[in-house]
């Protein structure tokens, strides 16, 4: 998947740009940010219609706020899926009464790309193993792993410190790892074995 | 039941849902629209001018028993190759650097990995102390940055504490440029395709990364006292778009 991406220097050339005005950059750009956008709702969604229309929300945004933008300050990939999350959460927030609570909002955004289909085994102790960590742990496995961004991407998405989060995902990887390595528990219900 | 770091992330990825992708019209219909709004946005605004900016440059032949390429690339151009990953540790490394290479090796697929171990010093707020840095430069297109750090603090958690950095190999290692074209593209393309397919490849190479170019390749075959000697030429022109 990643082979497949537009480099981050293409796309901050291309942001840069756009943000002076030039069309055909800013076409290059949609193209290139599209399917990450349109793949995030459509992972958290499950509704292709409603997918369509968030990632039409986010590039009006985008194009409002592109003359603003320093892609100095972070990787155009990540700042659209910023965009994105904010969209998402804002529209999570609005549901019809009773509203979502937060900690709801928190666990659609850590667990909507979780695929729910069967799988082997490994994955089954995988999904289990991951769903006793945090929301914010789980969320920044999404977006690496669903999503597809690169570590310091998600790090910008989610206002934290690179090392911060590289600190983590090699904490928890580590984690997972001992615990996979182990026999499964019966009756699927593992005891955490990290410590936050 | 054991798993490889390779595994793990395989799995995560396998288990994460991308979800369906967009339907083509509706991406068609909103890219109009966006045409739209970003002239509107932009009315009155010029594109700033696009810049002639004339990066030429090239190459010269090398020679080899057998088939050998060599070009020179601009530094501008951003071709990826792998990555350096520079690690700086207090005092000694706490794990041989081979074996981080082998780590490396088993882990990821790559086409050759070199280390470099250098005694340093370092300033920290406890003063200077003495460091050692070992920069590995790991060369494969597909070897994920991000994995790399990830996997070798996994493997290696004594690593936590090391200062990582990791960079793209790029412009900063010309010859290794040459050399990878000429091995991953080059040959096998004027082998199996000619050399105006390699033209179209390196055209389309240089397109994808948002520069306008013209590249010539002429190739001269002789035989030498040491054998079959091939020389290839390539000249790649190109005018960034910025």
């Amino acid at each position: 998947m990643a082979s497949e991406r537009t480099p981050a220097f293409l796309l901050r050339r291309l942001a840069r740009r756009a943000a002076t005005g030039d069309a055909r950059a800013f076409r290059s750009l949609y193209q290139a940010l599209q399917p990450t956008v349109h793949a995030y709702f459509a992972a958290r969604t499950s509704d292709v219609a409603d997918a369509e229309d968030f990632t039409a929300e986010v590039f009006h945004r985008v194009v409002q706020r592109l003359a603003t933008y320093d892609p100095a300050r972070g990787s155009p990939r990540a700042w659209v899926v910023s965009i994105a999350r904010n969209l998402f959460i804002d529209a999570l927030r609005a549901a019809p009464a009773p509203a979502t609570p937060l900690a709801d909002v928190e666990a659609r955004l850590a667990d909507a790309s979780l695929l729910d289909a069967e799988d082997d085994d490994l994955g089954q102790r995988l999904r289990s193993a991951l769903a006793d960590y945090p929301p914010a742990v789980r969320e920044m496995f999404a977006l690496r792993y669903g999503d597809g961004l690169r570590v310091r991407e998600v790090a910008e998405v989610l206002g934290e410190t690179e090392a911060a989060v590289k600190q983590r995902f090699a904490r928890t990887l580590r984690e997972l790892k001992a615990r996979l390595a182990g026999p499964p528990r019966a009756g699927g219900d593992e005891e955490v074995v990290h410590a936050h | 039941m054991p798993t490889s770091d390779r595994q793990l992330e395989t799995k995560l990825r396998e288990i994460h849902r991308r979800g369906e992708a967009p339907r083509p019209e509706a991406s068609d219909a909103l890219e109009e629209e966006l045409d739209a709004r970003f002239a509107a946005a932009f009315d009155g605004t010029q594109p700033r001018p696009r810049r002639p900016s004339r990066r030429g440059w090239i190459i010269g032949g090398l020679a080899g028993a057998a088939l050998v390429g060599a070009c020179a690339l601009p530094a501008e151009y951003e071709l990826s190759i792998g990555h350096r990953v520079a690690l700086v540790m207090t005092g000694e490394s706490p794990v041989p650097p081979h074996e981080l290479a082998r780590h490396i090796e088993s882990s990821f697929e790559v086409d050759e990995i070199r280390i470099a171990v250098r005694k340093t010093r370092r300033t920290t707020d406890a003063g200077e102390e003495a460091a050692t840095m070992v920069a590995l430069d790991v060369v494969g297109p597909d070897v994920d940055a991000d994995a790399l750090e990830t996997s070798l603090v996994a493997a290696f958690p004594t690593l936590a504490e090391a200062d990582f950095e990791v960079d793209a190999l790029e412009g900063t290692v010309r010859g290794t440029i040459g050399g990878m074209l000429s091995h991953r593209m080059i040959d096998v393309v004027i082998d199996t395709e000619g050399v105006e397919a390699a033209r179209e490849r390196i055209l389309a190479d240089l397109e994808a990364r948002g520069l306008d170019g013209d590249a010539t390749v002429e190739i001269e075959d002789e035989e030498t006292p040491d054998g079959h000697r091939r020389r290839v030429r390539i000249e790649v022109e190109a005018h960034s778009r910025d």
